[in-house]
C-alpha cells in the first residue's frame, strides 16, 4: 500500500511538474537590464515570476530538480516589451486620440 | 486595422500589406481602385492613413467623384481629422444641428460643406460616426487582428492612456483582451478630455474613479493615473508652436487653458500621476507653467508628470523639465516619417531636425521611454528603437544627429522605463528575481547588432507571466 501511494505521489508530482511552467530557461544571451545580473545566460521561472538568474551551470546545480528548457538556447532574451501607449480601438481604425 | 490602409508608410499587418503612397496622384488612384474592388455596393469604404502634406487637400467633393453611392470615410493619419463624402454624411446623419453648439473658434474646425471635421469640430460629430465604427462585430474583428499584431511584435504588456469614456466599447475591449489566452495584460488610463464631454469638472474625480471597476480579466484601469491634453496633433500640424508656422496657419488647443489648469490642479491635489499629451513647444510651455505653479503651491515628490509624444520642444525647456521632475514618453517615429517633410512644409529645417530631442533629454538624465501611439507608428518596439537610435528620415538623412540615443537607452525605453511611466517598475521591465516572468525572445541582440539592422531583428516568441506565446 505504501508503495502504491508512493507511486501515485510520484506520478502526480511528475504530472504537476509537466503542467507547471517552472523551468530553467537557457538563452544564447540574456539581457536582464538589472545591474546585479549582467553576465547571466539562464533564468529560473517559478510560477509566473522570475525566481533566480545566473549562469546555466549555476542554476542547474542550485536547482537540480527543475527542468531545463533549451528551446531558445540560440536566441537572445530581453525583458518583455512594454508598449505603454497604444490606442487599442484606433489601432483597428476606430478613433481615439 | 479594420479598414483600408492607404498611408505614407508601409504597413505589414496580419493578412494585409499596404505599401506607402506619398503623392496625390497615387493616393487618389489607390482609393479609386480600392472602391472599385469592393464587392458589396452598400458597404462603406473606411480608409485610414491620409496625410494632406503628402496627398493634398481632400474634400467631400473629391470623395464624391470617387463614389456618390458608397459612403466614404477618410480618417486622417493623425486620427484628429475625418473627411466624408455626401453619402457618408447622410449615413451618419451629420447636419448643421450637430455643430450649432460650437463656439466661433471651434466652428473653424468643422465644415459640412467640405465634409471635413478636425479637433474640437470632430469631437462634435464623433458620437454619430462611432455608432458605425465601434459596432461590436467590427470592433471585435479589429481588436483580434490587433492582438496578434502586438504579440508578433514582441509586446507582453500594453497600456492605453486616454481611453474613451464609453462603457460599451470598454466591454468589447474586455471581451477580446480580457481572457486568459490574450498574450498581454492591458492597462487603461482615463482621459479627462473625453469625460468632460459628459460631465462637468465638479464630478471629474468621481467619474475618473468609476473607471476602476470597468476592467475584466486581463484588462484593468491604473488607479491614480489620468491623461490631459495641451495642443493638437502632430500629423495634422495642429501643434502649437512658439514661433508659429511658416505658412501662417494656426495650431489648435485640445483643452482650453482654464479647463486644463483647473483639471491639472484637481488631479495634482488628489495625488494622481498626470500624463499630458503635448506636441508643440508652446504646448510644453503650458504644461511646465502649470506644473511649476502646482509644485510651488503643493510640492510633491515622485509625481512623474509625463510629457506624452514630445514632438517639438525648445532646448531651453530641457533644464526646466529636469528641475520640475517630469519624465518623457516620446514617439520617435515622428522623426522617421515627418522630419524631412516638415523641414520643408510648415515648420522649417532647424526646428524639424531637432524634433523629439531625445539626445538632450538623455544628457539631462531625464527618464525617457518610447511609445508608438499605434496607429501613429507601428506598435513595434524594435521599429521605435530603430527610429530613436538612427533618426533616419524619408530623405535618407540623419535628422539631428545630436538627438540620437544609445541602443541601451532605447531598449530601456521599451522595457524598464516604459514600466516606470506606468508606475509598475517593481513588477515589470527587467529580468530580476520577484518580477513577473515577461520575456521577449529575439534572433539578435539589439545592444550589439549594427544599429541600422535593429528593425530587422526577428521576434521569435514572447513569454508572459511564465507562459510562452508564439
Amino acid at each position: 500500500m505504501k508503495n502504491f501511494i508512493f507511486v501515485i505521489a510520484l506520478i502526480s508530482f511528475n504530472v504537476f511538474s509537466l503542467c507547471s511552467n517552472d523551468r530553467i530557461l537557457v538563452a544564447k544571451e540574456l539581457v536582464t537590464l538589472d545591474d546585479l545580473y549582467q553576465d547571466a545566460n539562464a533564468v529560473y521561472i517559478k510560477g509566473n515570476k522570475f525566481h533566480s538568474i545566473g549562469s546555466k551551470e549555476d542554476l542547474i546545480k542550485k536547482f537540480p530538480n527543475i527542468p531545463v528548457d533549451h528551446l531558445y538556447k540560440d536566441s537572445v532574451i530581453v525583458p518583455g516589451f512594454i508598449e505603454h501607449h497604444v490606442t487599442s480601438t484606433a489601432s483597428c481604425n476606430n478613433n481615439e486620440f | 486595422m479594420n479598414s483600408e490602409i492607404v498611408a505614407i508608410d508601409d504597413w505589414n499587418v496580419p493578412h494585409k500589406k499596404s505599401d506607402g503612397v506619398r503623392n496625390r496622384k497615387d493616393y487618389l488612384e489607390r482609393l479609386l481602385k480600392t472602391e472599385r474592388n469592393m464587392k458589396d455596393d452598400a458597404e462603406p469604404l473606411v480608409s485610414w492613413g491620409f496625410h494632406h502634406y503628402f496627398h493634398g487637400e481632400l474634400t467631400r467633393q473629391d470623395l464624391d467623384l470617387i463614389s456618390k453611392d458608397r459612403p466614404i470615410l477618410i480618417i486622417h493619419r493623425s486620427f484628429h481629422e475625418f473627411i466624408m463624402n455626401s453619402r457618408a454624411l447622410s449615413l451618419f446623419n451629420i447636419t448643421e444641428d450637430d455643430l450649432n453648439h460650437l463656439s466661433k473658434e471651434e466652428k473653424k474646425f468643422a465644415s459640412l460643406e467640405e465634409g471635413h471635421f478636425s479637433e474640437r469640430g470632430l469631437i462634435a460629430v464623433m458620437p454619430k460616426v462611432m455608432k458605425y465604427l465601434a459596432a461590436p462585430q467590427r470592433l471585435i474583428t479589429g481588436l483580434q487582428i490587433t492582438e496578434n499584431y502586438f504579440q508578433e511584435n514582441g509586446i507582453t504588456l500594453i497600456a492605453n492612456p486616454g481611453s474613451m469614456y464609453n462603457p460599451s466599447i470598454q466591454k468589447v475591449k474586455n471581451y477580446v483582451f480580457g481572457d486568459e489566452d490574450t498574450p498581454f495584460k492591458s492597462l487603461f488610463i482615463p482621459s479627462a478630455l473625453y469625460m468632460l464631454e459628459h460631465t462637468d469638472i465638479s464630478n471629474l474625480l468621481k467619474t475618473t474613479e468609476d473607471h476602476l471597476s470597468w476592467g475584466e480579466g486581463k484588462v484593468g484601469f491604473l488607479p491614480k493615473h489620468i491623461k490631459l491634453f495641451t495642443d493638437g496633433a502632430m500629423y495634422s500640424q495642429n501643434m502649437v508652436l512658439r514661433d508659429g508656422y511658416l505658412d501662417g496657419h494656426q495650431g489648435a488647443w485640445l483643452m482650453e487653458n482654464d479647463i486644463f489648469r483647473e483639471a491639472f490642479k484637481l488631479y495634482w491635489d488628489a495625488g494622481y500621476q498626470i500624463h499630458v499629451h503635448q506636441n508643440g513647444d508652446s504646448g510644453l510651455d503650458r504644461l511646465l507653467d502649470v506644473l511649476d505653479e502646482n509644485m510651488k503651491r503643493n510640492p510633491r515628490e515622485d509625481h512623474r508628470t509625463t510629457v506624452v509624444h514630445f514632438g517639438y520642444s525648445a532646448f531651453d525647456q530641457i533644464d526646466r523639465m529636469k528641475k520640475l521632475g517630469v519624465i518623457v514618453s516620446a514617439n520617435p517615429y515622428y522623426v522617421s516619417v515627418l522630419s524631412d517633410l516638415y523641414s520643408r512644409e510648415g515648420v522649417g529645417y532647424e526646428r524639424s531636425q531637432q524634433m523629439v530631442r531625445l539626445g538632450d533629454v538623455d544628457r539631462a538624465k531625464i527618464i525617457l521611454s518610447l511609445h508608438s501611439d499605434m496607429p501613429m507608428a507601428p506598435a513595434s518596439p524594435l521599429v521605435l528603437m530603430h527610429a530613436a537610435i538612427n533618426r533616419i528620415n524619408y530623405a535618407h538623412e540623419v535628422a539631428g544627429p545630436n538627438q540620437r540615443i544609445s541602443a541601451l537607452t532605447a531598449l530601456k525605453g521599451v522595457t524598464l522605463n516604459s514600466a516606470y511611466v506606468l508606475g509598475i517598475e517593481n513588477d515589470y521591465g527587467s529580468i530580476s528575481p520577484g518580477k513577473y516572468a515577461n520575456l521577449t525572445v529575439l534572433s539578435d541582440n539589439p545592444l550589439s547588432i549594427d544599429p541600422l539592422k535593429i528593425d530587422k531583428i526577428n521576434v521569435e516568441a514572447t513569454i508572459v507571466e511564465g507562459r510562452p506565446f508564439k
